[in-house]
């Protein structure tokens, strides 16, 4: 596949609310959305509240099993019907004028039906608007495009390497504690593209973190790699180079690397892995990292893996909703170290995230206007550049033997011009 | 009604303020010095629950969970040209109020309440405040008080990175 070395997103598209109303209408609108984890809602009428592009919706689980995203707005006067970050019921009631909505969404009751409402009043076709749903390795994941090729498909070759992340363990992995959001400055698509696949940014804006000697297997001799597939969604992949470190997933207590069920090149993927991170397109980020070292408290340090939703709220802030996933199988003693380093290291608050953050409202306030910011960013790194190590895996997607190249951004804006419809 | 003395509730509100002017002028040597050595700093997520009484923060999620050593890392850094969010400095100014003193030890240790306001500025942007509630443990130690652990309740469910990169 070839792409045009000078393709980009306009500035605009950074700024404007016109762009943005587009970006929801189809770029939210025809994708499949990451809205959450099976192992927040676990037993039936467990729900929580999310947003899906501008829409709030609920995630919730009926007695059947299944789960069901749906809008959060009653079919009366469009009142959001749960206020709450996450519970158990069997039904939501409007506070406005009370109609009741079951946990699937089905409009259930409705004060002084019979009395009130005459006999063409068709409940049925009053229930909350629902959207599809689809689920893979404990991700779930809506969408509104009833037409939209399914879930399995959508994600092509990315789904190979969601199960090196999220299945590697026999038990698989589950949300430890619960998702919380921050909101921060920036385009949306800023803090995606940094997911997508840049190793660049690292040693200049997180250049404190490798003085400090906090950076662990990551300042070292590495080899780093990019995937990228069509519909997006990419990834980056970077291991220890030093052939004399044993061949293990780092990070892990020994009882759990013994439940590692997944096939060879799998854990090929895993092993000996200092960090993986990427996006599932367009607005799910992931990130699992080998032990980090901070100061003093170094001892016992572990590996985590989080989870971040992009939502935007306007062109210039996005809310970030983020989860630290740990194996189900794991000590509580681990998987509460392994929360400490997620929060430590990639939490809003931390200093690693202040440089990513502190450069996301650079970009913002560097953006300028319709007459003078119109030069369009630049996303030739790695082009016509020698391919370098070879991955120790073998596996689909576009392999790009090179640690630092803007391939991944160059096929994430691809598919965000195709999607958009607008000339790079 | 606090449950110590006059005295002693003036001490301990003016080593709270001497403490939160450190940290507004930027001595984070001297502020380190207050700390006890397992200091612990702890901001949970708030949440939004269906009963009151469910409490209004979560019992796993944290902001924040630092250490002593971790804190002075944070302070290590900076020194360099390449702390990317800390060069312009932020203006930051702590109000802290409605002091309420518990004696958990006595004549040793006691929990201080304090209500505080932290607003803080980095030019261009416009200025941010966020408020919260802390919930304090002070140590006397050799005759000097220590702060040895500091829970913070940020007063919003969705707050953003500027609310929440101030020490409160
Ligand atoms: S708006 Fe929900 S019942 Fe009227
Ligand atoms: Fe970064």
């Amino acid at each position: 596949m070839t792409t045009d070395p000078s393709a980009s997103i306009p500035r605009s598209h950074y700024r404007d609310g016109e762009a943005l109303e587009r970006e929801f209408a189809t770029v939210y609108g025809e994708s499949w959305v990451f809205i959450g984890h099976e192992s927040e809602v676990p037993a039936a009428g467990d729900y929580v509240t999310r947003s899906m592009g501008a829409n709030p919706v609920i995630m919730s689980r009926t007695e059947d099993g299944a789960i069901h995203v749906m809008l959060n707005s009653c079919t009366h006067r469009g009142t959001e019907v749960c206020k709450l970050s996450y519970g158990n019921t069997t039904t939501f009631r409007c506070g406005y004028h009370g109609w009741v909505f079951g946990a699937d969404g089905d409009l259930k009751g409705v004060p002084g039906r019979r009395s009130l409402y005459g006999p063409s009043f068709d409940p049925g076709r009053l229930g909350l608007r629902k959207a599809r749903v689809g689920t893979f390795c404990g991700l779930v994941f809506a969408t509104w495009a009833q037409d939209a090729p399914d879930l399995v498909e959508s994600l092509g070759d990315m789904a190979w390497y969601l199960r090196g992340l999220f299945e590697l363990f026999s038990g698989g992995l589950e949300v430890h504690g619960g998702a919380h959001t921050v909101d921060v400055r920036g385009n949306w698509k800023i803090h995606v593209e940094n997911f997508a696949g840049d190793g660049y940014h690292l040693k200049n804006a997180h250049k404190t973190m490798f003085d400090l000697g906090v950076m662990g297997t990551q300042a070292g001799a590495v080899d780093g790699f990019v995937v990228n597939v069509p519909n997006g969604h990419s990834l980056r992949a970077q291991y220890l180079a030093d052939e004399g470190v044993p061949e293990a997933v780092l990070g892990y207590e020994d009882a759990l690397l013994e439940s590692i069920d997944a096939d060879e090149q799998h854990r090929r993927f895993r092993e000996r892995s200092t960090v993986i991170h990427g996006m599932v397109y367009p607005n799910l980020l992931f990130i699992t990292t080998a032990p980090l070292y901070f100061g003093a408290d170094a001892d016992g340090a572990v590996a985590f893996t989080q989870l971040r939703q992009i939502t935007p709220i306007d062109p210039h802030h996005h809310r970030v909703t983020y989860w630290t996933l740990v194996p189900r199988d794991a000590s509580p003693e681990w998987k509460s170290r392994s929360y400490l380093y997620s929060t430590r290291q990639h939490g809003a608050a931390s200093f690693f995230e202040a440089d990513d953050l502190e450069n996301f409202r650079r970009i913002d306030a560097g953006l300028g206007d319709a007459v003078a910011g119109v030069e369009p960013f630049n996303y030739e790194l790695g082009i016509d550049v020698a391919e370098r190590a070879t991955p120790p895996w073998t596996g689909p997607g576009r392999i790009v033997r090179q640690d630092l190249t803007e391939a991944n951004q160059r096929n994430l804006v691809r598919r965000y011009l195709e999607q958009m419809g607008v000339e790079g | 009604m606090s449950g110590v003395s006059v005295e002693l509730h003036h001490e301990i509100e003016q080593f709270l303020f001497t403490e939160a002017d450190l940290l507004d002028t930027h001595r984070q040597a001297e502020w380190l010095d207050l700390l006890y050595d397992d200091f612990s700093y702890r901001m949970p997520v708030p949440v939004a629950r269906d009963e009151p009484a469910q409490g209004q923060y979560d019992a796993v999620l944290e902001f924040a969970n630092e250490s002593k050593s971790f804190l002075s890392m944070r302070f290590q850094r900076l020194d360099s040209d390449f702390a990317w969010a800390e060069r312009p400095a932020a203006f930051v100014r702590h109000f802290v109020s409605n002091l309420r003193v518990d004696e958990l030890d006595p004549g040793r240790a006691w929990r201080a309440r304090t209500n505080v306001m932290v607003l803080r500025s980095r030019l261009p942007e416009a200025p941010v405040i966020a408020t919260a509630g802390r919930v304090d443990r002070i140590e006397r130690h050799d005759g000097r008080l220590l702060l040895c652990e500091r829970v913070v309740h940020i007063d919003t469910e969705h707050p953003n990175d500027s609310q929440l990169s101030s020490i409160f």
